[in-house]
């Protein structure tokens, strides 16, 4: 028995290994406030994904001996899973509606500060094959109209801007996700899908983007928030206070996000 | 065989891998409102599309797979291995990627999809293209069952019928299907099962609006953004569901077994 | 003549001719692996030889010429009107043992009711209609065997194959199966493979034996099997088959190198090849040299003693003889040595070899 024991234990021990499971060394402060050490995981929007990836790398790049581990996905998601626990250092929301979810659960550290903002865009495959201009159009009878689900934010979004703008929208698909959108646009099942700016500057040539004049109807705000309980907490605000400074402003705006 | 004690330690880590991550569910459950979450209008009409369009699907791998199975195990020609593999691919293939091949096949510049078009046919987020997708995934299912099930039950007796005097379809109808009913059912149930289940073909190919193209794991999917309490009560009915349709699957499975022994 | 064939299947060296007269059984034996199943298999159009022609009541069963010349004709087995009965039942488990029966007429087009009544007629007549409402689980391997005999001669076959089919019977049910199958086969055109020289004395009208893909003889069973013309002919009917030349009133046989004295009367003129066909229990074993003139003796090595249950066989390369066990212990010290085996003339069977008074196998 012992012998097999001993064999479940390999056995195991090499499962980890394999799967990356064993517990990395932890952040560790050193305790010295001189120069930032420790690692942080950023909890980011889906959305912010381009962006954060080059603010993290030129983050580490100025402070050496920190690490910026990032996860992106639905703000909703991303929310759900710190609450459950999930080891997150910094969450940067897609809307204020999911950071008031974490500020509720008491799970903030200090208030969240907005750092950019984003509006709708109408997404069109290349070529415009319905012959999409502007918001009004994708009211028409024949135009296959994909938008986000009410449930997230891009669909609570498009379904505000369709109340302000008095416009009846009858989508085909009501996705769950803005890739999901953008996804039956690139293919061409969709002749238009509501999505965010930022969203048809990142697909790139895949999409023919049109702005329209009722966006401004609904902005989208995004917070960023160190969450409590880190251990490299002074790296996460140094993090945060990076993302809403001068860098962070350049990198978004280069992007298509505009300023809070 | 006797089991060794150690077979028992490691199957009870496995039986409560699985088990586990059912109960923790069924604890998160918000039993007080459980009835109307799972009775809102959205849940009833994801859970009707469900099964409207799962036994639609089950329909179809029977019409179709039943002829393939056929083939498969009763014929011999060159290749016949390769096409076996690849009529089995969407067992193993991730279904995202079937919904892009479904895509690229039956979309609106698909393959098939400007035939369609001028046929007055349009797939692309419809309910037939939830039906497309789980028939995909599920097809498998039944084609593999039922091949097994033919093979073991041999041919000889239709071979009996044949110098009887009964035509090939005959001989189908009135010795083979019978022989092998039990296999068929338990693959139909298997494959009803798989198109309850199916998300990710559905989500890349059909889309997602309720009543139409929104099933019930697209339900789930979505509810879990905002209202985590239905996400949860929705699983629990779909792993009911599904746990009712794989005990009828083995009970109707079970007589198969006991014909096959009593053959070989 | 209501079926004729020829067949060839170059792979397993077989190549065969074969006629079944209207009303007429045949059974066919030969050693495992001589091709009988592959012929009945051939004829029901369950495998395709290479090359050949079947003929039935006219019809052309199938049409193979050799090298691709030639058109091609290939009947499926269920347009040729012939049903094959095998070693074990094979009942359809999910039908009656009614329906099983009412199989071959319901797939003729005959009505359901008009079909069961023939299936019922059918299993009176083996014996079965008790049996009608049972499911093949139920059944013994008899009552499914007379079933099956049943099905296959429902459906009006102009040929009945039979593949061995009291093989896999129990021995205590054998008989009364064999019995019926005698009443149901007698003026049927039918082909029967067995291993049982019973079932040919009891069903068949001819028996045909097959060795290495070739009919080697052929005739009423009475002549192939009391005056066999090969060692499996002879092995099956429980016979010692001497062949050789008539030399005045011997049979001079080339090895091992011997001389048997025969009656003056024996058939065969000098120089022809003839056969002596004796049973074993004919045959006696002494140490001196029988004095009765009416025994002819051979002086033999005994190679071995061979019980078999209430008697014990005595081999030399020549002669076998069945001794009884208390005979058999005085010859236990003499196994390796010559000792002389006698046949009483009377027992003897001398025969010319060729068989000139039929028509000679093709």
């Amino acid at each position: 028995m012992a012998r097999v024991t001993r064999g479940l234990a390999i056995v195991l021990g090499i499962t980890l290994a394999l799967t990356g499971c064993a517990t990395p060394a932890a952040g560790s402060p050193t305790g010295s406030a001189v120069t930032l050490q420790g690692d942080i995981t950023v909890y980011a929007a889906a959305s912010l994904q381009a962006t954060f990836t080059d603010l993290a790398a030129s983050f580490e790049t100025d402070h050496p001996g920190t690490t910026v581990v990032l996860n992106f996905a639905g703000s909703s998601a991303l929310v759900t899973q710190i609450i459950e626990g999930a080891p997150a250092d910094v969450f940067a929301s897609a809307d204020t509606a999911n950071m008031t979810r974490l500020t509720d659960a008491s799970l903030t550290d200090g208030s969240p500060v907005d750092f950019a903002t984003n509006v709708l865009a109408i997404a069109v495959p290349p070529g415009n094959p319905a012959g999409i201009t502007d918001l009004a159009d994708l009211a028409g009878p024949d135009v296959r109209l994909v938008v986000c689900a009410p449930e997230v934010p891009c669909g609570r979004a498009a379904t505000a801007l369709a109340a302000t703008a008095g416009v009846t929208l009858t989508p085909v698909s009501e996705e769950s996700s803005v890739t999901d959108v953008l996804g039956k646009v690139t293919s061409g099942e969709a002749d238009a899908g509501l999505v965010y700016v930022t969203d048809v500057a990142a697909a790139g040539a895949a999409v023919e983007g049109i702005e329209f004049a009722e966006s401004a109807g609904a902005v989208n705000t995004y917070p960023i928030v160190p969450v409590t309980g880190s251990a490299s907490a002074d790296v996460a605000r140094a993090f945060v206070d990076y993302v809403t400074g001068g860098t962070g402003a350049a990198v978004l705006g280069a992007a298509g996000f505009g300023a809070p | 065989m006797t089991v060794p004690r150690w077979v028992f330690a490691m199957a009870g880590i496995g039986a409560a891998f699985v088990l586990l991550p059912l109960v923790a569910m069924v604890l998160r459950v918000n039993w007080a409102e459980f009835v109307p979450l799972i009775s809102s209008e959205a849940s009833v009409a994801a859970l009707l599309l469900s099964l409207r369009t799962s036994l639609a699907a089950t329909l179809l791998c029977v019409i179709f797979g039943v002829p393939m199975a056929l083939v498969l195990a009763r014929t011999d020609f060159w290749g016949q291995k390769v096409l076996r593999s690849l009529v089995l691919l969407p067992l193993v293939l991730p279904p995202v990627v079937g919904g892009i091949a479904l895509l690229y096949t039956f979309g609106r510049r698909g393959l098939l999809g400007q035939t369609f078009e001028l046929l007055g046919i349009e797939i692309a987020f419809s309910t037939t293209a939830v039906v497309i997708a789980q028939t995909f995934v599920a097809l498998p299912f039944l084609v593999l069952s039922l091949e097994g099930a033919l093979r073991t039950v041999g041919s000889r007796y239709e071979a009996v019928g044949a110098t009887l005097g009964a035509s090939p379809t005959t001989v189908l109808r009135r010795i083979t299907l019978p022989l092998v009913l039990p296999a068929v059912l338990s693959g139909a149930v298997l494959s009803f099962a798989r198109a309850l289940g199916e998300f990710g073909a559905t989500l890349t190919f059909a889309g997602s609006l309720q009543g139409t193209t929104r099933t019930l794991p697209l339900e789930i999917y979505l509810q879990r953004e905002t209202d985590p309490d239905t996400a949860v009560a929705l699983s629990l009915v779909l792993v009911v569901v599904a746990v009712i349709i794989v005990s009828l699957a083995h009970r109707t499975g079970e007589p198969s077994r006991r014909r096959a022994r009593a053959l070989s | 003549m209501t079926f004729s064939l020829d067949l060839h299947v170059a792979e397993r060296d077989v190549s065969l001719h074969l006629d079944v007269a209207a009303g007429e059984t045949v059974a066919i034996l030969g050693p495992n692996g001589a091709g009988k199943s592959t012929l009945l298999g051939t004829i029901a159009g369950l495998v395709t030889p290479d090359s050949g022609r079947a003929e039935l009541n006219g019809t052309v069963l199938f049409d193979l010429p050799a090298a691709g010349s030639g058109r091609r004709i290939w009947r499926p087995p269920h347009q040729r009107g012939v049903s094959l009965l095998a070693q074990e039942a094979l009942l359809f488990p999910h039908l009656s043992a009614l329906d099983n029966v009412a199989f071959g007429p319901r797939s003729a087009g005959v009505p359901a009711t008009r079909a069961r009544q023939t299936a019922t007629r059918w299993l009176r007549e083996v014996d079965a209609e008790a049996l009608a409402a049972r499911r093949p689980a139920e059944l013994s391997g008899g009552q499914a065997q007379r079933i099956a005999v049943a099905r296959a001669l429902a459906s009006d076959p102009g040929l009945l194959l039979l593949d061995e089919p009291l093989a896999a019977l129990d021995i205590s049910v054998a008989p009364a199966v064999r019995r019926m199958l005698r009443r149901v086969l007698f003026d049927r055109s039918a082909v029967i493979v067995t291993h049982d020289v019973l079932d040919a004395y009891t069903l068949a009208d001819r028996v045909v034996i097959i060795e290495d893909g070739r009919v080697v003889d052929q005739g009423t069973p009475a002549e192939v099997l009391d005056r066999p013309r090969s060692a499996f002919a002879a092995g099956l009917a429980g016979l010692n088959l001497i062949t050789g030349i008539r030399r005045g009133d011997t049979l001079v046989v080339a090895d091992p190198a011997t001389t048997i004295t025969i009656d003056a009367g024996s058939a065969g003129a000098d120089g022809d090849p003839i056969s002596l066909a004796v049973r074993p229990a004919a045959v006696t074993v002494t140490f001196d040299e029988p004095a009765d003139p009416a025994r002819t003796s051979v002086r033999a090595e005994l190679i071995d003693l061979e019980p078999r249950g209430d008697f014990v066989r005595a081999r030399s390369a020549l002669l076998a003889a069945d001794v009884s066990p208390k005979d058999a212990a005085g010859l236990d010290a003499a196994v390796g040595s010559a000792l002389w085996f006698s046949i009483p003339s009377a027992a003897a069977m001398v025969y010319p070899t060729g068989r000139s008074e039929r028509s000679a196998p093709s």
